[in-house]
């Protein structure tokens, strides 16, 4: 039993691991790419910016106003006579002080919704963006790309990129304001002190480099570490079986406890790591607060100075070294938003669908189709089709027959222009569909797939898709291909839910929805390629009959593989790798005695 | 995974809390250690406000002439300072080291466990979870469990310590009124921090929610894309996509305003504690009723306290994140394995056993539904195969050829009254597990290989086979060409990482890693359906002679593949349909003639006259 790796559903854990290869394409330009998503906001961000100065100022006066509130209490002890005048003022400071905190909350409120707001809506406009040009590209890219990477692409990556600009981006400017405002008010206040907080700075710029340095380190290797066991536990939990047989339990157990052991090993350095570095800032800090103490107080002693500057400096130098330490961590969060940035821009790179230059539009189609040599290969080399010429003319019926792997599919996706030929023409009336707008062409043609698939919706919205066309019309469509009448016998007939993949409904209610689907617009040309699966007598009668209805009055070409729909054909193509081997009706084919009388012979004598 | 009823998810958690337990009965000194760890660090945090409040007080005597503060005695003081840091460092490193060690302990342990677990589960278990929710049980839930455990811990206790010291501390030492003025914005904080934390954590699961139809949206529309392109229907996708897009949009506004909102009302509210302290504690400062270092000192105290105070509410969510992913944990390493030794029947010792099998297998009446299917895999189905000789099994997709050598692997276990299978006359659920598998060598129809060297996967067992021994089979599965093309040889990585190798050099490969192992009964199931018929013919040929002696079970789609079997068998829906040897069933003139008349054509090359 092999099972199917739900793609999406690991989103936010495997998927969002990073392997090396993209560690590697994340350059200079990452950056850029990155951040070229907010340009159309920028005044927003400008704004943004704007109110953090302002919440950095209304920070940097608190400190102030209590160092002033001090100086008053020390002046009021001093001074007892006065005590009322310091009263007075320091009421005074305390309302300045509470308005600037109300100050504080309303400008600090504005400030996360804008940029949470705006955040939002670059994610949003990139999600759409994404989306918009997945609904693009050709075939050949889904054919090579798992649903499920596409999927992490538009959901879980813009999501990550949210992550920088709600988070890294802001804290990153309140960072470097608070430290330029810190300077700026310290040397306002008292130059001499000013020099001796930053008379740590050498120290704590030495430790902060040495950490970031093993930090990256040990950072890089813990993420290596932990996508290693992810991937080797999901190899496994897909390989089990393998395992199991093979009695290979007790060797892969020790083979997990390896990577596993590695893994904590590197989290207990970094907790090293951490350990010492953190409270090494912090003693760095507490040589700042000593020299502050010992130089402002010996200036105290001698009246040079006040109390309460000495209090201002204390608070500052705490809140001048806070960012440094913080921007010292923030590498980390960065790394993972620039790898999904990069991936959506590889997404976004992708060349989407080639779009013919439209110089003939496909009106009131007859339903002529020709193909005149064609010859196409899905990789330039191996030949699919082979120099496959013939003529449907309007209202014939033609069936394909062959072995698998003969081509036949490939005709279909040639005429709806989901593969470009690479050599002869395809016309439709006359006009090559290199001339035509895909949509004008695609519009014209009615399709049923081999796999129907439902989507989540009702049975009228999944029979007309999103074109805007009337519920007559849809009874009308059931009702030629014979799906109404189970249809009708469901509880709320047109309105009843299908699930996703529509698991509710046998096979044969499928089909029998597709076709509906495939007619409801009222093609000219029908495009078939018939199930193979086997469905009971009833529903079989049931489909061919349906068939025949929705083929009345329309060319259409059927990849058959029901002796009804053979016999039924104006001509019979038989296919054998990737060349027109017979053609003919099935009558002439039969005395013919060759391929086809061969195939016929095997499959329905 | 939300629907889970109540009382399993508290059984769940019970068991996850006894796993909790247990590790803490092995690791309770870590926390001690940790413990005492925090209270020196916590005393030495109180002991800075205190100690420049002294200085303060100092000064504050010196100038009024009540005391002689030298600036020698000034420089001890401010030395005492870095003292206190530096002892503060060790503290909390140790802290670290013990608390989130011990967590990484956990972490390790029960990852171990887990995997320990999955291999013993069986494919049943696989079958019914996806592999993206087993990953987010060992990255999501663990680390949930890991981060309470080692931070949410150390962060609850040290906030507890610290508030408990100070409070104790200020009410002793200092004027109770100040104390409790300026205490009296904190019991608010907490409750609207608890309050806000259910309000945005209801906002966010909003975001959430809309996320997961947001990508299942996009999963249906990229599933169906091929439709979606044959009926134009790009555009209207797009704009169903916007939607959903814009509901996801909007959820995050919602969450945004009152995130907007819970942030500045801390800072509000931390401010307002200074602020009671500025007017309440300024005023009796300058009554005297407190001296200016005491000011100092309570100032200090706020300073300390206000962020792991704000610190809770993450905190309390760290913990309750932990308890939940600890029942999902607990659900999976509690989680029954349903194939084992002493299942069914007492097992047969294995020392009563002959060292291998010979290989005569009996299948008798045997009858397989799967769990969640109604219709049976399986229907009646009677073989008899004796030592030395090859079955081959043919069928459609889906006619149950792959489950009926599941059953005999013991991949599934079958009812007991649904048949039996023997070999060499031993019931194989009465063999041992490990025994009937070391008897059985296997080629999977997936030809699933692990991301590691060539070598490696070829020798693939507990004991390690010789290099003579691997290039030996590489060379009889008709890889060993390739190989020796690749840059590294045997050594060669295959995988993600590594080369990529078609599909059938993997299936030679897998061949090999079976070959390799000289078991007594061998299966290949559609193992060669990826090579050309060349290529096919050669590897026939080689293990014919490997055929020897072994009992071998071959399924394929291709009539050439088991065209030489002693016995061949068609399945069609669970039954056999027809059987025989391939000439017996070509004069038969059934399905098998069916399929070996479209397969002679199929490999029909140019036209024949027509």
């Amino acid at each position: 039993m092999t099972r199917m790796n739900k793609g999406p559903g690991m989103g936010s854990s495997a998927s969002r691991s990073i392997s090396q290869d993209e560690k590697r394409k994340i350059g200079k330009d990452s950056m850029k790419h990155l951040l070229k998503h907010a340009i159309p906001y920028w005044p927003w961000f400008l704004l943004a910016l704007l109110l953090v100065t302002m919440i950095t100022a209304t920070v940097l006066v608190r400190p102030y106003l209590l160092g002033l509130a001090i100086d008053d209490i020390y002046l009021a002890i001093r001074n007892p006579e006065s005590v009322s005048q310091y009263k007075d003022h320091i009421i005074q400071l305390g309302i300045i002080f509470i308005a600037v905190a109300v100050l504080q909350f309303i400008v600090a409120y504005f400030n996360t919704i804008i940029l949470n707001v705006t955040s939002a809506k670059i994610i949003k406009a990139l999600r759409s963006k994404v989306f918009t040009h997945v609904m693009s590209l050709p075939f050949r890219y889904f054919d090579k790309t798992p649903i499920g990477s596409v999927v992490t692409r538009i959901c879980n990556d813009t999501n990550a990129i949210n992550e920088m600009y709600v988070n890294v981006l802001v804290n990153f400017f309140r960072d470097i304001f608070m430290m330029v405002g810190v300077i700026i008010t310290m040397f306002f206040l008292d130059v001499k002190m000013t020099l001796v907080v930053l008379s740590v700075l050498p120290l704590m710029a030495f430790a902060a480099i040495l950490f970031r340095k093993k930090a990256r380190k040990i950072h890089t290797s813990i993420r290596a570490r932990l996508s290693a066991l992810n991937i080797f536990l999901s190899e496994h939990i897909s390989g089990m079986k393998i395992v199991q047989l093979f009695n290979m339990q007790k060797v892969k157990q020790s083979e997990f406890d390896e990577i596993n052991k590695q893994y904590k090993n590197e989290n207990r350095s970094r907790i090293k790591l951490w350990g010492i570095f953190r409270p090494f800032m912090e003693v760095v800090s507490a040589i700042a607060l000593g020299l502050i103490m010992w130089v402002g107080g010996k200036d105290v002693l001698t009246s040079t100075i006040s109390i309460g500057l000495v209090y201002m400096f204390i608070n500052y130098s705490g809140k001048f070294f806070q960012p440094i330490m913080s921007l010292t961590e923030m590498y980390n969060t960065t790394q993972a938003s620039l790898v999904s940035s990069e991936r959506i821009e590889v997404l976004l790179n992708t060349k989407a669908e080639q779009k013919p230059k439209a110089t003939k539009s496909l009106q009131n189609v007859k339903g002529k189709i020709e193909f005149k040599n064609v010859w196409f290969a899905y990789d330039e080399e191996n030949w699919i089709l082979k120099d496959v010429s013939f003529t449907v003319l309007p209202g014939e019926k033609i069936a394909i027959v062959g072995t698998t792997g003969a081509g036949k599919t490939t005709i279909i996706s040639l005429i709806l222009g989901f593969y470009r030929h690479q050599k002869g023409d395809i016309l439709i009336d006359g006009i090559s569909i290199n001339d035509v707008n895909l949509k004008e062409l695609r519009n014209a043609i009615g399709t049923v797939r081999q796999d129907v698939f439902l989507f989540k919706g009702d049975i009228e919205t999944n029979i007309k898709l999103y074109n805007d066309i009337p519920t007559e019309q849809v009874i009308k469509a059931a009702k030629t291909v014979n799906a109404s009448k189970f249809i009708s016998q469901l509880e709320n007939t047109y309105k009843e839910q299908v699930n996703q993949r529509g698991t509710t409904f046998s096979e044969g209610q499928r089909q029998l929805l597709s076709f509906a689907r495939a007619l409801v617009n009222n093609p000219k040309i029908l495009l078939l390629d018939e199930a193979t699966s086997s469905v009971d007598t009833n529903t079989e009668l049931l489909i061919q009959e349906g068939m025949l209805h929705m083929m009345e009055g329309r060319t259409s070409i059927t990849i058959a593989h029901r002796l009804s729909t053979i016999v039924h054909s104006d001509v019979i193509l038989f296919i054998h790798k990737g060349r027109i081997k017979e053609q003919g009706t099935h009558k002439e084919l039969l005395k013919k005695k060759g391929y086809y009388y061969d195939l016929y012979t095997i499959q329905f004598s | 995974m939300f629907r889970r009823n109540a009382s399993k998810h508290d059984e769940n958690l019970q068991r996850g809390l006894g796993l909790i337990k247990e590790f803490l009965s092995k690791n309770y000194m870590k926390y001690i250690y940790g413990l005492l760890a925090i209270i020196v660090a916590d005393l030495c945090t109180i002991l800075t406000p205190i100690l420049s409040g002294r200085i303060v007080d100092g000064i504050v005597d010196t100038v009024n002439g009540t005391d002689n503060l030298t600036s020698r005695r000034l420089l001890i003081l401010c030395s005492i300072f870095i003292g206190i840091a530096m002892i503060k460092m060790l503290a909390n490193f140790f802290t670290r080291l013990f608390v989130l060690g011990a967590s990484f302990i956990l972490d390790f342990g029960t990852r171990s466990a887990m995997f320990s677990k999955l291999l013993e589960l069986t494919m049943n278990y696989y079958n019914k979870k996806s592999s993206g929710e087993i990953m987010a049980l060992s990255t999501n839930d663990l680390s949930a469990v890991t981060r309470a455990m080692g931070m949410g811990i150390m962060h609850v206790i040290n906030t507890i310590i610290l508030l408990i010291f100070s409070v104790a501390y200020l009410a002793i030492k200092l004027n109770v009124g100040l104390t409790l003025a300026v205490f009296i914005p904190f019991p608010f904080l907490i409750i609207i921090i608890s309050q806000f934390g259910k309000f945005i954590h209801k906002r966010f699961k909003k975001v959430q929610e809309s996320f997961a139809s947001l990508t299942g949206k996009t999963e249906e529309t990229i599933g169906g894309i091929r439709v979606v392109k044959s009926f134009v229907q790009e555009e209207h996708e797009i704009a169903n996509f916007e939607k959903f897009n814009e509901e996801n949009y909007q959820a995050n506004v919602a969450l945004a305003k009152v995130r907007a909102v819970f942030h500045p009302t801390l800072s509000l509210l931390s401010n307002v504690t200074y602020f009671i302290l500025l007017i309440f504690g300024g005023l009796i400062a300058m009554d005297g009723q407190i001296s200016l270092g005491e000011f100092i000192v309570v100032n200090g105290f706020l300073g300390m306290l206000v962020r792991p105070i704000t610190f809770i509410g993450m905190i309390i969510n760290f913990l309750q994140r932990g308890k939940v992913s600890l029942s999902r944990i607990s659900e999976l390493l509690y989680q029954k394995t349903d194939i084992y030794d002493g299942k069914f029947n007492e097992t047969i010792k294995e020392d009563k056993l002959p060292d291998n099998l010979r290989g005569d297998i009996i299948i008798n009446n045997l009858s397989f539904t799967y769990e969640e299917k109604k219709i049976k895999a399986l229907d009646n189905i009677s073989i008899k195969l004796k030592h030395g000789q090859t079955l081959g099994v043919i069928g459609e997709v889906g006619s149950g050829k792959t489950t009926l050598v599941n059953l005999l692997t013991r991949i599934f276990d079958f009812e007991e009254n649904q048949g039996q299978i023997t070999i060499d006359g031993y019931d194989i659920k009465e063999l041992p597990l490990h025994y009937l598998r070391d008897n059985i060598g296997y080629v999977p129809q997936d030809n699933f290989l692990f991301s590691d060297t060539i070598s490696y996967n070829v020798s693939f067992a507990e004991k390690q086979h010789s290099k003579e021994e691997i290039e030996d089979a590489v060379k009889k599965s008709n890889v060993y060409e390739n190989i020796m093309e690749f840059p590294d040889k045997f050594d060669t990585f295959l995988g993600e990482k590594g080369v990529n190798v078609s599909g059938g050099q993997k299936q030679r490969l897998c061949i090999a890693r079976a070959l390799i192992q000289k078991r007594p009964i061998m299966i290949f199931d559609d193992c060669l359906s990826a090579v050309d018929v060349e290529t096919e013919k050669e590897i026939l040929a080689n293990l014919r002679d490997e055929r020897e002696g072994r009992t071998c079970i071959v399924i394929a789609h291709r009539i050439s593949t088991i065209k030489d079997s002693d016995l061949i068998v068609v399945l069609g829906d669970g039954k056999i349909i027809e059987s025989g040897t391939h000439d017996e069933l070509v004069l038969l003139n059934g399905e098998y003639n069916k399929m070996h008349r479209l397969q002679l054509m199929e490999e029909l090359e140019g036209g024949v006259a027509s």
